[in-house]
């Protein structure tokens, strides 16, 4: 026996399904820009048959719409994580590294440079040589002496306000890994409460991993689903869980936040005070790895040798150059070439040579040091160009001398000293002479122009060697930190082609599924049409025949 | 695989963004004319660029010198040119005054006269200046080399007379020196070798430790006599003079040639006692180098830089021209002249070989028989005794006032106007007014004034043999003057060459440091030009694909 409506609700079904369909294409052509969005796929089946119980078979009921399916390859986010977190780092570190090739400005067109200031220091103290008693050669010599020491004093400024800023960064990106971590610990929620009948809230979980794939840029995490036993219903408990370094940020309902301190002792002695040391919130050490909070570390913190060269390490080159540079000018001590690696004196240095005799005095002017520091005087009580003897103080063996180069000198506070500058006559200190300061005696300036070839005043050799090396050896950290940032956005873009493939919206394909489905409710439509002239013919001729 | 137009957006974007860096880059290579902009560009590129630049640098500075060097070098050698000229003239004098068998006082009179100008035109010569220095003093610049006597007025250190100078000492009452045990010697040798080394100890017996000294003249004097003492056991140390000059101390050896034919140069060294050094050597402002520290007397030599490591002498030492000679003593060059104006002066003359008389080196006529001599004039012989004073350069105790003692005294004995006695630089010269043979006889005294005698005794040189000797001492100096000349002319080569080639490294440095980090334009504008053209058919076959979707061909 026949239901009576059975056709008419058959063909109503097609007409849902076709309606539901064209919901799920409507949707998706709606957020074909929408970032982060992955596209719906209605799922149709045919509806449970039913059973005609005289041996016909089983007569079909129609169509339904039992899902509506994400379409996203988990996969593909996954890998698009990891590669993510290296495109982070290597996006900041370029930026970061050419803003110290910047800062370096070498080869600089215009004479700014290190190589330039250096040249004419050494051109200007030749010339003296060819007349040790011209007051305007002694004057030039200090001036160029002033620009190296200024250069030195710009160059360690513009070093400490890099690391400054990128300071300032590592705060930012802790707010901001905290402030994804609060939004993905409310979606968690959010999502749970949706899924606990067995559906899936897609626009949410995209949501979500459009916040993943944020913070996966930042730093280095690991982003899954747990199975955490059963719910009541008898369905799996899916638990979503962020980890950092293997320790949880965010664990379902949970998270641990990480915090910023300032640091009460400095890692390095150049570094400026007060620096953000990045901790779990519970106290416990974070492990990062990779993304852009690691290259903002990084270039903060790193002094070279096994770690990355950073800010500290160019601040700790300069300084060493400026103390060895100083120390040898000034006194003639020189760190030997052999394993012992004492210091020995090479020559008398600029401190052990006599200057020439002043006008109105009757001696010579002899210990004076040509180069020394900025710092505030004990004796005038203001920040001056320290004098030759306060510079010194007591010191007098020669590891006694170089210990306090070692300590006090710094490439910020370098200056040529106040015994040329501040005093009158000033340049009549300059040490030209060897033996006895006669006007003519250049002996001691020669032998100033012999350190500029010693090939063993530094590791790397005479000073253009040092700065060629350092600056080369940034170029390279530079340029590949460069290509490893182009290969990686190359990587990240290709995963991410695929993972638009799989989930983007193609307009032609949704277009072409709109005519099929507007068909198909045409079809129905039809169909329900029809029906209704049967059942009127059913209902209003069947039985009146003759009437 | 399926493809979205969102895909084909994004993907036409980033090879659009790609293409727009290479241009950008390429742009700043046009604007700038250079491969690269910061290091990372091209490292290597960018340290040889900074090597390059400062070979440049340096090529320039050199050339400078070189020039400052070849205008220096230039002076001296055409002051030598004049030098050999006079010489030359008064050679040709000399051989006239010779030839000619009696020439009348007249005629002598007239060469006198016009040797008498030669001479102070060498001395003014000697003290040509270049660029407000004089050129022949050494280290000491802004000093004349001699004054108007032809004696030097500073001590000009070279390899025929070695200096050590200390710096300035300003000993006074209230800033005295004082010498204690534990700073009191120090050692000297003129070897060098350090089994050679002997100990000087102030002060000089017989005073005793400690010791005040409240002026430099007293110091300089006691060190003398610290040497003086150890005479009998290093006999070569008798040449070593420590004088005060300008307030330093200065040690000179005047005869750097020593008996066995080698070399000398005084080397000072701080005495070491058990690990300890004695650092009276430093007090005196001397700089010492080494361990323990030594101080080695040297040429004044002023040496410009022409090239790594390439230093280049480019003065003449006024000792070397002239001869050897402390401050206040007239040197040899001078000293011919002196003895052929005397031969022709008088019929016989008596001089000696130089002497230093200054407050470090008093000249001693107190001892019994010092200052007693015989004196014959023309077969008559008289005693002479002289003022028993001790004579060291202070007023109405100068050599000068020796001169005309002894004049006055023989005078005295043996008629008015008998003798006239100079002193020019520590040389003394007795001329005879008559035509008389002069001796003098005293070997205390001949041998403390430095005359040479034989056997206590010493006379005149005539005339004919002083003119003689004039001759081949002029001879003897145009040669020096010619070797010397010819040593500048060498060197002044040496610079002319030098310039040259570093002309050319200019060049080829700016040559190389162009090619290293210049672009070529026309490669430049190519490959700006391509990546153009890449630029515009991107964009034009993007604009194509990306705009029409299915939905343009739906009714």
């Amino acid at each position: 026996m026949r239901s009576s409506f059975f056709g008419l609700n058959v063909a109503i079904t097609g007409l849902y399904s076709a309606q539901r369909n064209l919901d799920t294409i409507n949707h998706n052509l709606n957020n074909v820009t929408t970032p982060g969005f992955s596209r719906q796929q209605s799922i149709q089946q045919a509806s449970r048959p039913m059973p005609l119980y005289n041996g016909t078979g089983m007569v079909g009921t129609g169509s339904e719409i039992i899902a509506i399916k994400r379409i996203r390859d988990e996969y593909l986010d996954y890998k698009f994580w990891s590669e993510s977190t290296t495109l982070g780092e290597y996006t900041v570190k370029s930026t970061m590294l050419e803003s110290v090739e910047r800062i370096f400005n070498e080869p600089s067109a215009d004479g700014s440079g290190f190589n330039k200031v250096l040249d004419d220091f050494f051109a200007s103290v030749d010339k003296l040589a060819t007349d040790p008693s011209s007051a305007s050669a002694r004057k030039v010599v200090i001036n160029r002496g002033v620009a190296v020491a200024n250069y030195f004093n710009a160059t360690a400024v513009r070093f400490e306000k890099l690391q400054s800023d990128a300071n300032a960064a590592v705060k930012l990106k802790v707010e901001e890994i905290n402030t994804i971590a609060e939004q993905i610990r409310q979606l968690n929620k959010q999502i749970y409460t949706m899924e606990v009948d067995g559906s899936s809230a897609n626009d949410l979980r995209d949501k979500r991993g459009l916040l993943v794939d944020k913070l996966s840029k930042i730093v280095n995490i690991e982003a899954y689903e747990v199975v955490r036993g059963k719910t009541a219903n008898g369905l799996e408990d899916r638990q979503f869980v962020i980890t950092i370094g293997g320790k949880a940020l965010v664990d379902h309902f949970n998270v641990c936040l990480l915090e910023a301190t300032q640091r009460t002792v400095k890692n390095n002695p150049e570094d400026i005070p007060n620096l953000y040391d990045v901790r779990w919130s519970d106290g416990n050490t974070l492990k990062i790895k990779s993304g852009e909070l690691k290259a903002y570390l990084d270039v903060r913190d790193g002094a070279g040798g096994s770690e990355f060269k950073g800010v500290p390490y160019y601040i700790r080159k300069l300084d060493e150059f400026v103390r060895k540079f100083a120390l040898a000018f000034n006194e003639g001590i020189v760190k030997t070439a052999d394993p012992s690696n004492s210091y020995v004196q090479k020559f008398i240095g600029h401190a052990g040579g006599f200057g020439l005799q002043k006008p109105g005095t009757d001696v010579l002017p002899t210990g004076i040091r040509f180069f020394t520091i900025k710092d505030v005087s004990t004796v005038s009580q203001k920040f001056t160009e320290l004098e030759s003897g306060e510079f010194i103080g007591p010191a007098l063996t020669i590891d006694d001398i170089a210990n306090v180069y070692n300590t006090k000198l710094t490439a910020k506070n370098f200056s040529v000293s106040g015994d040329l500058i501040n005093q009158e006559y000033g340049y009549f200190n300059i040490a030209a002479s060897k033996i006895a300061g006669l006007p003519e005696d250049n002996t001691n300036l020669l032998e100033f122009m012999s350190l500029r070839h010693d090939r063993h005043l530094f590791a790397e050799g005479a000073p253009e060697d040092f700065m060629k090396s350092l600056v080369a050896t940034l170029g390279i950290d530079s340029q590949q930190a460069r290509q490893f940032f182009k290969t990686q956005e190359n990587l990240t873009k290709q995963i991410d082609n695929r993972r638009t493939s799989v989930s983007g919206v193609s307009i032609d394909e949704e277009m072409a599924n709109v005519v099929k489905f507007q068909h198909a409710y045409n079809a129905a439509a039809k169909m329900i049409s029809t029906m209704a002239q049967v059942y009127d013919t059913l209902i209003n001729r069947v039985g009146m025949a003759g009437r | 695989m399926r493809t979205t137009n969102n895909m084909l957006i994004n993907n036409m974007l980033y090879h659009i963004n790609n293409n727009l860096y290479r241009m950008s880059k390429l742009q700043t290579q046009m604007a700038t004319g250079k491969k690269i902009e910061i290091p990372s560009d091209d490292p290597i590129v960018a340290a040889r660029a900074l090597k390059f630049r400062t070979d440049v640098s340096e090529i320039q500075q050199f050339k400078s010198n070189a020039n400052d060097a070849y205008s220096w070098m230039d002076m001296t050698e055409v002051t030598l040119g004049k030098m050999i000229d006079i010489l030359h003239d008064a050679r040709e004098r000399a051989v006239q005054a010779a030839n000619s068998g009696t020439l009348t006082m007249d005629d002598k009179n007239k060469i006198m006269q016009e040797i008498k100008q030669l001479r102070s035109q060498s001395v003014h010569l000697a003290n040509t200046s270049y660029a407000g220095r004089y050129i022949f003093s050494g280290y000491m610049t802004d000093t004349k080399l001699m004054d108007e006597e032809g004696s030097y007025l500073c001590s000009v250190s070279s390899k025929d007379m070695m200096a050590i100078k200390t710096g300035l000492l300003p000993i006074s009452a209230a800033n005295p020196f004082v010498v204690d045990a534990s700073s009191n010697t120090f050692q000297i040798s003129l070897k060098g070798k350090e089994t050679d080394f002997i100990d000087v100890a102030l002060p000089p017996a017989p005073a005793t430790l400690p010791k005040t000294y409240t002026s430099i003249e007293d110091l300089a004097k006691d060190i003398q006599l610290a040497i003086d003492a150890l005479e009998a056991v290093k006999p070569e140390l008798k040449g070593v003079a420590v004088s005060a000059v300008n307030n330093r101390i200065e040690f000179t050896l005047a005869n750097t040639t020593a008996e066995d034919g080698t070399k000398q140069t005084i080397f000072l060294r701080q005495k070491e006692t058990a690990g300890v050094l004695d650092p009276i050597l430093n007090r005196m402002n001397l700089r010492t180098e080494g361990y323990p520290g030594l101080a080695v007397s040297r040429p004044d030599d002023v040496n410009y830089q022409l090239g790594i490591g390439d230093l280049i002498n480019v003065n003449v030492l006024g000792t070397e021209l002239f001869g050897s000679g402390v401050k206040g003593q007239v040197p040899e060059y001078i000293a011919v002249f002196d003895e052929f104006i005397y031969s022709l002066q008088s019929s016989y003359h008596i001089s000696n070989q130089g002497v230093l008389v200054n407050s470090s080196n008093p000249l001693d006529l107190t001892a019994a028989g010092s200052n007693v001599i015989d004196v014959t004039i023309g077969g008559t012989t008289h005693t002479i005794t002289l003022d028993a004073i001790v004579y060291d350069g202070a007023t109405g105790k100068t050599l000068k006032d020796l001169a005309l003692d002894i004049q006055v005294k023989i005078n005295a004995a043996f008629g008015s106007n008998a003798v006239k006695v100079e002193e020019k630089g520590g040389r003394i010269a007795i001329l005879s007014n008559t035509n008389d043979q002069i001796s003098i006889q005293g070997a205390d005294f001949l041998g403390k004034l430095n005359f040479k005698h034989t056997a206590g005794q010493i006379s005149g040189i005539s005339s004919n043999d002083g003119v003689n000797n004039a001759i081949a001492n002029l001879q003897r100096m145009m040669d020096k003057v010619l070797s010397i000349r010819a040593d500048a002319g060498a060197r002044m080569n040496r610079v002319e060459l030098t310039l040259n080639r570093l002309d050319s490294d200019n060049i080829n440095f700016t040559k190389l440091m162009s090619d290293n980090e210049d672009m070529d334009m026309a490669e430049v504008i190519m490959r700006l030009k391509n990546e153009e053209n890449v630029y515009r058919s991107s964009l034009g076959g993007g604009a194509r694909i990306i705009q029409p979707s299915l939905i343009d061909f739906l009714r």
